[in-house]
Formats: C-alpha cells, structure tokens, sequence
C-alpha cells in the first residue's frame, strides 16, 4: 500500500537525519579523486626530450617554448592549462602526465609555472635551433643504422661519444660546400650541399 | 502615482544562473509586457574559433555551456566529419550515445533541483543533487573530469569505456531509475507543489510552433520534434526510445517531459551498453579539405547546431553555432503575460535558458523616448555625414 | 514605585527574561531550525555558534541607507521592531503561570506588541525606495492581514473560555481542550515567522530579499535579532497557551520544562519547513481565510455558545 506522500517524506527526512550527511567535510577530510581523473600535468625531466609537439598542440597556450642561448625551456603555466589531456596524446616519449591532484592551489606566484629545461643543439652558420640534445638522441635511437645518412646527426654522435656537448657556438662567415660536415639547419644544409659553390672535378 | 512599475529581473538576480535582464512591468502583481535583453554572457567564441587549428576548437566548443558541455564539441565534430568525409567507428558511435544520455540525466536532474529550489522546495533540491552525484562520479572515472569531459575528438573518441565501467554505470543506473521514479510521484502528488507548477506559463501549440521552441519546451506544449529521430546522429538509429510529449505546455507538463527522457535516457544507456561492439574508437584524420559541414544533436534544451565551412587550411573560415536557448528565449513573451511576479521565475526556469550557449550575438536596438540609444547602422551614418561636412 | 521596583524592572526588562535572555535562546532556537533543515536535507548544518557569529558580524558592519529612501523611517523600522518583541518578553510567562508584568486587559496589548515586528519590515520595505522591497512590503501586508485574524481568534477563544483578559489566567493545558485552536495559532506563527511555506515577504529567489533588499550591517543585523527574538517568543506564547504544564513549586525546573517544551515546537515548524515548498501570496490568503478561518471559528463557537447561554 502506498503510504500517503507526505508520510514517505517525512521517513525519508528523518532516514536523512539519523544517517551521516552526504556531504564530505573536505578539506577536513579527504576525498580522493578516482583513477581516470585529468588532474594538473606533470612533466617528467628524465623523459622530457623537448620536441614541442605538447605546445602545438595545447588549445590555451599553457604550455610554451622558448629558446634563449644554449637553453631550451618548456614552461607550463597552470592558471591556463583546462587539463584536457592534449600534450599527453601527443608526447612521443610520455614525459608528461596527468596527475590525479585537483587542488592547484598557489600563494606564490612561481609555484604557478613549472618548467623544463633542456641543452640546444644551434645551426653552426646561422644560429638557428635544430633540437634539443635528448630529441637529437632519440632520433638517432630510432634511426638505427639510418642516422649515418645525416652529417649533422654523424656529427652528433661524435660529440657525444668523445663525452662533450654537441653545441657549438656559431660562425657567421660564408656558407660554402666543405661545411657539409658541420652541424647545419635545414636551409643552411641545402645551401651547402645543392648550391652551386663553383667546384668543379679538375681532370 | 504610475499605475505601472517596472520590475528588473537581471542581470543579477537570484534565480537567475545567468546574467540576463528581463524587463518585466507589472500592474499590482501581473505582468502585463516583457522585455528580454540578452547579451551578457558574449565572448566572442566564433571569431575565436577562426584562429584556432580544428583539433584545438574541440576545447573550446566544450566551454561554451558547463551543462551541455558535451553537446558542442559533439555537433562540432560531427560538422568536421561532414567535411572531412570520414565515419567514426561503430564503438565510438555507441560511446557518444552513452555520453549524450548520461550528459541528459545530469541536466535534467540539475534542472529539476533548481526548479524546487526556486518554488522554496529546498529539501527537493538537495535530494535531487544527492540523486545527481553518482552520474558525475560516472563522468569522474569514465572521463576524466565531473565537467568538461574533452571526450570528443575527430574521427571518434578520445576514452574508452572499460569492463569495470560498465559495471558501475548499470549499478548507478539502476538507482538513479529508482530514486527517479520516486522524485516523480514526488513531484505529481505534492498539492503545493501541483499548486506552483500547474497552469502556470501556459506556452500554447500554435505559439510554440510560431517562435519556433525546441526541445522539452515545444514538447511540452504538443510538438513532437527531437533531433534524435528527426537527424539521427551517433547510435540513435541502432536503439530504441520513445520521445515524451505532453500536450498542456505548462510548467507541470515541461517537468514531466524532462522526468520523463531522464528514464528514457536510463533505457538507451543500457540497450547502447548491451549492444556495444569492440573494435577501434577513433578513425584517423589528417587533414580536412575545402568545404562545408553541419552537425546537429539533441542538447538537454532542444536542438543544437554547428556549421563549419572550411578552405583547406588548418583553421577554419567560418564555425557558427545555434544554441538551443536562443530559439526558446523569445517564447518567454506569451509565457510570462498576464502571470504573477512571484511566477516569473520559475516560468523563465521552465524552458531551461543556458544564456552561455546563448549569446552569439549581440543585440543592439534602438528605443524611442526619452533615452536613444542609436543602432549601429545609424552611428556610421552620423559619421560619415561628419566627413562629408569637413571635406 | 521605589528604586527597587524600578530596578527590578529594568532587570527583567534587559536581562531575564528580556533582551540578553530572549536573545540567546532566539539565536540557538534558529540555530536549532537550520541545523535540523539541513540534516533533513543530508548536509553537515552549520556549527552552534553561527547565529551568534552572523548578528555580531552584522551589528559590526556599516549600515548604508539609501539616497532616496526616508531616512527616519527606514532607521527606525527595526529599532521599534526590537523594542517591541523586548517589551513582548515582559508579557509572555516563562516556566509559571503568570507573566512577569502582567495587568488587566495584558492579553490585547501583547497581542498589538506583537504585531508591531510585522508593521516595522511593511514600514521599512516600503521606505526603502527599491521596487523589490515595495513589493515584499506588500506581500508582508497580504500575509499579515491573512493570518492575523486567525491568530487573534485563537487567542480569544481561550480569553472568552477563561471569561478574562489577563494573561495568566489563560495560560493552561488546554490543547485538549482546544485543539483545532491550537492547530490554527501554530500555523499563525509558522506564517508570523516568514518560515517555509510562507516565507513569501523574504522570498530570496523571487524578490531578491523582499523588504530587507536595502538594509545592511547594523540595521539588518537588528532585524535578524529581531527575527531569532520572535522565534522564541512566539514559541513560548504557543507554548505557554495550550501546553503550560502540570507547575512544579521549583521554579528552575518548571523553566527547564518549558524550554524542552519550546524545542519540541521548534522541531515540528522545521520538520513542516523542510517538506513543503513556498506558496504565492493570492494562496497564502485563501488558505488562511478558508481553511484556518474554519478551524478557529469551530473552536471559538465552542467556547462561546456556553458563555452565551444558548
């Protein structure tokens, strides 16, 4: 029998009042967020290899790249991130995720911005960035035996084996076919190497 | 002693979420004409949406409306795929079926609260949010977020909804249908309740067919129009639902429509969970050639529309959105006449206005009497009539 | 009238059961309404302080008067709203049969005093040159007119049955006497204390705040005393007409009774303010006028007819 409706009101009111509230006295109290949860990102320094392609594609511009000298700096500036997750689909490497933490709660202003700082490989003629040292590592791990094509990459390696930083500083002089062999941006390479510079095979 | 006063209703004002401003003036206590202003809540989201690459506007669709905020970036990339010419697979049609539905109970459920909360039933409104909990925590674990679920993507879906999701959505399912159908009878059975919410803001079938209403509000004056059987989308032509309508269009009727579709909603989920293939969730996109595309879905208030035109760049040309709120506003004309103040309220909550969706554009008109403001079309004649004179 | 008398009155008047008295059991009986509507509601209710907290924040702050409003009147309105429901305190018994001032003819200006909260929020809304605080000031007229007929009847029928107009003697048990009276005087009071469902001056989602838009700080902190005052008092006068109980001699415990008394009705108007929603006004009237009316005039034509002989 159904009872009268305001007879079941009344039971689910005092139901109601003899139970614990529904409510979680937060911040007293804990309340975890579930598994899943897209809370604030996260880089990882070890992985990072500073490629950019997370700020290409964050929908706010949170994230940024910014190239000053040898230095290579990924910043995030958490007042813009919306936590949706873009710069984890497109990270190579995974070296940024999402935490599970809601609480992005700051009293100082450089707790808001975290960053990554990486070595920069610069063009030898022009000075132009080509990529980070980690990014120039990683494509020769993926390349395998392929990365021999390249002479920068061949110049890379070098560096690297003989234990020193394959940054070196730029010299504005001429560009001209014995360059090759240096570490060159893409339009400085073309120039070397497509450019008629006039060398002909003396018979 | 002015026989009329005039009583502002916005842009602050406790019942409203919103800012909007209705001028309603009253004769002792009836409303005998309305003014609407809408306009508040303009942010510019299309003139955005041309500097942004197609992949970054699936965010910022998603902020138009907290509540529909999975409508959007679901006609949006809906309006892509038209152009793009791709199909997403036939799992991501049944996830964006289930999000669409789960995304309905929520607002209808948040809808419901607000309602009893703006008759002074505030007992009504905690419990129907502590019923409406466990389908954000469904959001929470399936999505990622209780808000802004950045679910969609184009081609298909970002998540997938795992085998221990499925278990706790048709647990949470089951309970929402229970403590539904008792906040129903609730609702039906309470006089005071039946004495706010009957033949109040009676919205009559030729009046809702001539402002052209959509969604719950047209159904509940007698239209029988839904986008989901009209322009099926997603998975809506693989299950089974029917579409409530109810024919007195007053604020009672609306309620019960929208009670009504949270249990239908209850039904889809289900069957689409039942159905679901496996298989892929997105198919891959790369680029989007020179055209145009619209995509349509049901959003919790009525039909939503997106068209995109593109020119072949990564950004594109034209994105403009129909909100379902802005065809429901000017209803609000023969709703709030001849009705009482302490009515207005719950009559402008009726039809459910998300002004976020709303304002896309702004409305400048010009008034006679003693304060003129002048429309744009007559500024740029005063200056140019300016020039003429100094040349 | 000696120093004495003089001194003792003012005792009564300021401290118990006057201002101080009224005052903090007011706070804690609102305190008591909250916490109970929000455990109804599942939420936690705010701590046993908030009340107190809330006035003495309020009493602290700046009160800002508007430019076109009339300025005597809109200060004024909730002076005289406290320092009638003070002036009531004196004439309503606590824990004995008889008042602490009581005199002949008591019963009908305690009923004027308490009518003079209600006329202070029409004569503020109404000064307060805000159309939202006209239009509470009307709607505060609308419920006053319906629900003081009831209230007076109520109160008359047990005067004719008692055959005298002095307070004391018309303090009893005499709910089982009359009990549809006593249904009709709590849903008076429940309407005089603007609670759920006639919470139709203050609706905050209809009209802003309704009479109280304008007011802030140290005047609307007044008006919330007042408010909390009248919660108590009303309920001792429900209290103290049809439940006053079998009188113990020890005067402490008869209080303490009388307070547990006044709990127990606390209960019952947030138990009623929780489960319903707010009616309109034009409702508001035809219910006090139709079904309360009802109700009292049974009662009073039960006490009368064997007054009158017939």
């Amino acid at each position: 029998m159904r009872l009268p409706y305001k007879i079941r009101e009344l039971a689910e009111a005092v139901r109601a009042s003899v139970n614990k509230p529904y409510t979680v006295r937060y911040p007293f109290e804990p309340s975890p967020a579930p598994e899943g949860f897209r809370g604030k990102p996260q880089f990882d320094e070890t992985k990072c290899i500073g490629c950019g392609a997370c700020v290409e594609g964050c929908p706010t511009g949170a994230l940024s790249l910014t190239d000053e000298g040898d230095i290579r700096i990924i910043e995030l500036f958490y007042g813009r991130c919306i936590m949706c997750g873009q710069c984890v689909e497109r990270c190579p490497v995974e070296a940024i995720k999402l935490t599970t933490e809601y609480s992005i709660v700051y009293s100082a202003k450089e707790e808001v911005i975290t960053s990554v700082r990486l070595t920069l490989v610069r063009c030898e003629v022009c000075g132009a960035p080509i990529a980070t040292v980690e990014q120039l590592r990683w494509i020769i791990e993926k390349l395998g035996a392929l990365a021999l094509s390249n002479p920068t990459l061949i110049a890379v390696m070098q560096d690297l084996a003989l234990g020193k930083m394959p940054t070196r500083p730029p010299r504005a002089k001429e560009i001209d076919r014995g360059d090759v062999i240096r570490i060159l941006c893409h339009k400085c390479r073309r120039r070397a190497m497509a450019v008629d510079h006039g060398w002909r095979v003396k018979y | 002693m002015p026989r009329f006063a005039t009583v502002p209703i916005g842009p602050y004002h406790p019942a409203l979420k919103e800012p909007e401003l209705f001028k309603l003036k009253v004769e002792g206590e009836t409303v005998v004409d309305v003014d609407i202003r809408i306009g508040y809540n303009h942010r510019g989201i299309e003139k955005l949406s041309e500097s942004m690459t197609y992949h970054q506007i699936t965010f910022l669709v998603e902020r138009i409306c907290g509540i529909c905020s999975n409508i959007h970036p679901l006609c949006y990339v809906q309006a892509a795929e038209a152009i793009a010419g791709i199909e997403p697979p036939e799992r991501a049609l049944y996830i964006r079926t289930i999000i669409e539905e789960l995304e309905r109970i929520h607002s209808h459920l948040l809808w419901l609260g607000i309602g009893a909360h703006i008759i002074g039933f505030d007992t009504l409104f905690m419990w129907v949010w502590k019923i409406r909990e466990p389908v954000l925590d469904i959001f929470e674990a399936v999505c990622g977020n209780r808000q802004t679920y950045a679910m969609m993507k184009i081609g298909g879906v970002r998540r997938d909804i795992k085998e221990e999701h499925t278990q706790m959505i048709l647990k949470i399912m089951d309970e929402t249908e229970r403590a539904t159908r008792s906040v129903i009878n609730m609702v039906l059975e309470d006089p005071v309740a039946r004495a706010r919410l009957e033949g109040v803001g009676v919205l009559t079938k030729e009046d809702a067919r001539k402002y052209c209403t959509v969604g719950p509000t047209a159904r509940g004056s007698g239209l029988n129009i839904d986008a989901r059987k009209d322009h099926p989308h997603a998975a809506y032509d693989l299950v089974d639902f029917k579409v409530p309508v109810m024919t007195e269009g007053d604020v009672l009727a609306k309620t019960v429509v929208r009670l009504e579709e949270i249990l239908e909603s209850i039904s889809i989920i289900k069957q689409a969970l039942d159905a679901m293939p496996s298989g892929d969730i997105a198919t891959e996109f790369k680029e989007m050639p020179p055209g145009e595309g619209v995509g349509m879905a049901e959003a919790p208030r009525g039909e939503d529309i997106h068209y995109l035109k593109s020119n072949g760049t990564n950004m594109p040309e034209r994105h403009k959105i129909r909100a379902p709120s802005y065809m429901n506003i000017p209803s609000l004309k023969p709703q709030l006449m001849n009705y009482e103040i302490a009515d207005a309220p719950i009559i402008i909550a009726s039809i459910d206005p998300c002004f976020s969706c709303t304002d896309r554009i702004t409305v400048v008109d010009a008034r006679d009497g003693k304060s003129k403001t002048l429309s744009w079309d007559e500024l740029v004649y005063l200056s140019r009539r300016k020039t003429r004179r100094l040349k | 009238m000696d120093v004495a008398d003089i001194g003792v009155m003012l005792l009564n008047l300021l401290v118990y059961p006057g201002f101080v008295f009224t005052a903090v059991m007011g706070l804690l009986f609102f305190w008591l309404v909250r916490k109970l509507l929000a455990r109804f509601q599942w939420r936690v209710g705010p701590p046993i302080y908030q009340t107190f907290a809330d006035v003495i924040k309020l009493l602290s702050k700046e009160s800002v008067v508007p430019e076109n409003a009339n300025r005597f009147m809109f200060v004024a309105a909730p002076v005289f709203a406290l320092a009638a429901v003070t002036l009531a305190m004196l004439l309503i018994p606590v824990g004995a049969k008889n008042p602490a001032f009581g005199f002949i003819g008591d019963i009908i200006v305690l009923i004027y005093l308490l009518t003079i909260p209600s006329v202070a929020i029409i004569i503020g809304g109404s000064s307060s040159a805000n159309p939202f605080g006209a239009i509470g000031a009307s709607r505060e007229i609308g419920l006053t007119i319906a629900y003081e007929l009831g209230l007076v009847l109520s109160v008359l029928t047990l005067c004719v049955d008692a055959n005298s107009l002095l307070v004391e003697s018309v303090t009893g048990f005499n709910f089982l006497k009359y009990p549809l009276a006593a249904v009709a005087l709590f849903i008076c009071v429940v309407a005089k204390l603007g609670i759920t469902p006639f919470d139709i001056p203050e609706a905050k989602t209809e009209i802003m705040a309704g009479p109280y838009t304008e007011y802030s700080g140290r005047l609307l902190g007044i008006f919330k005393l007042t408010h909390a005052m009248l919660l108590f008092a009303l309920s001792s006068l429900f209290v103290s007409l049809f439940f006053a109980g079998p009188f113990t001699g020890n005067y402490v415990v008869d209080v303490l009774v009388h307070l547990v008394k006044c709990v127990l009705v606390v209960v019952v108007i947030a138990v009623v303010a929780a489960a319903n929603p707010r009616l309109r006004i034009d409702q508001a009237l035809r219910f006090f006028w139709g079904f309360v009316f009802v109700l009292a005039l049974i009662d009073f034509m039960r006490a009368l007819i064997p007054v009158l002989g017939w």
